[in-house]
């Protein structure tokens, strides 16, 4: 009965318009937490206007803005997908988790974020007094967010009674484990190494427009953002190609995961060596 | 100052002079938050005693925001007033010198309009009751 009215077997287009009245129908929490980090970016930008502090030499205010639009683009992804799976398994502890637990971690993320911007100190890797203790919870709290989408991602894997075009299940699954695992090992190494730029200058001025990556040197920064961004990428390529009904699908989403997982390897190795992402670009 | 030319002079019964204003507050809010995120730690003072409190708002910075407060804060309360009155059918008359207050001297304005109210009230139960 199900598999015949569900929307989400040949998807259909959504316009920007729609997106969050569709988003709210799929899961109402998650929605008003993507909606209210985009708009909390409001105050944040006209902070960023006024004031002259400045971190690794750009404004305090950058770094609060582009983590909540990177988590109100996260919340909106792991809302989308509660679509995917049925309403018992979101009434389990496991979906109960993947709704509550991020949100509650991802207030809290942005709470320090907010705190460091407005003191004018490093948020990440600062290791000054009472600063260290809230960079060590952030970073439970950034491998929980992390466990939110895997979770998600095994449930989409075993509940397979909502009906879905094969390919873009797949694309969930494989996103979510590719998001969990390179998140993981980047974000890990990161944190041990104590720094993102590899060779280069250590500052964040003439960075990359909008990202903000090293133009002088290697930026393990690029790989994060790469890494755990697959689960928006991935899964809009897989929609793309089941939307224009293309054969082979899912062999595709598979061909398509491995290149793209191969892609954010490289991007770390390439930090690694201390070479510049996108070295033909000036 | 526009928001409360709207409130003041658009007829009672508009639903959308409300939603403007409470807009206005949130642009104003919005403002105040910026401004706070960006001063908050960089004055010295508290709440806690009058010093405290004046050396606060020594930082340009803060007393730009204490200002901002005030703006919306009253602004608000302006919008409620016109919302009371337009909910029990008050006057325009009774209500425009208690926005007025409201604009100028905030809690006097929301005052007096408690005493406009409680008056208008005891008139209307005066004439329902029976001679």
């Amino acid at each position: 009965m199900t598999t015949l009215a569900h929307p989400t077997l040949v998807p259909h287009a959504v316009s920007p318009v729609n997106l969050f009245a569709e988003l709210d129908r799929r899961q109402p929490h998650l929605a008003a937490t993507a909606r209210l980090f985009l708009v909390a970016t409001l105050p944040l930008l006209l902070a960023l206007l006024i004031d002259i502090r400045t971190v690794n030499d750009i404004s305090v205010w950058v770094k609060p803005v582009k983590f909540l639009v990177s988590l109100s683009l996260y919340y909106a992804t792991l809302g989308w997908f509660c679509a995917y799976l049925p309403e018992k398994a979101l009434r389990g502890v496991a979906g109960r988790f993947v709704i509550h637990v991020p949100i509650a971690v991802g207030v809290l993320e942005m709470a320090w974020l907010i705190a460091a911007a407005m003191h004018g100190v490093p948020s990440h890797f600062n290791t000054y007094g009472p600063w260290t203790v809230a960079y060590r919870a952030a970073g439970i709290g950034a491998t929980m967010l992390m466990i939110g989408v895997l979770v998600q991602g095994i449930l989409i894997a075993r509940h397979r009674d909502v009906a879905l075009a094969p390919a873009l299940r797949l694309s969930a699954v494989l996103s979510a484990v590719i998001a969990f695992a390179t998140t993981m090992v980047f974000a890990g190494y990161m944190a041990r190494y104590n720094g993102h730029w590899i060779g280069g200058l250590a500052s964040d001025a003439g960075g990359l427009p909008l990202l903000g990556w090293s133009r002088t040197g290697g930026d393990l920064r690029v790989a994060h953002f790469w890494g755990l961004h697959a689960s928006q990428l991935l899964p809009l390529a897989a929609w793309t190609l089941v939307r224009a009904r293309l054969p082979l699908a899912t062999a595709a989403v598979w061909a398509l995961a491995i290149a793209y997982a191969a892609f954010v390897v490289f991007t770390f190795a390439q930090a690694l060596s201390g070479e510049v992402f996108l070295p033909g670009l000036h | 100052m526009a928001g409360w030319l709207v409130l003041a002079l658009t007829p009672l019964r508009w639903r959308l002079t409300r939603t403007m204003a409470l807009y206005v507050a949130a642009g104003l809010a919005v403002v105040y938050t910026a401004l706070i995120a960006v001063y908050w730690t960089q004055g010295s003072g508290d709440f806690g005693s009058l010093a405290g409190v004046a050396s606060l708002f020594q930082h340009p910075g803060l007393l730009l925001a204490g200002w901002v407060h005030y703006l919306a804060f009253d602004l608000l309360v302006g919008t409620w007033e016109r919302e009371e009155a337009a909910r029990l059918g008050m006057s325009r008359w009774a209500l425009l010198p208690c926005l007025f207050l409201t604009f100028l001297f905030g809690p006097i304005g929301w005052l007096a309009f408690l005493g406009v109210r409680h008056f208008s009230m005891s008139t209307r139960v005066a004439a329902t009751r029976p001679a």
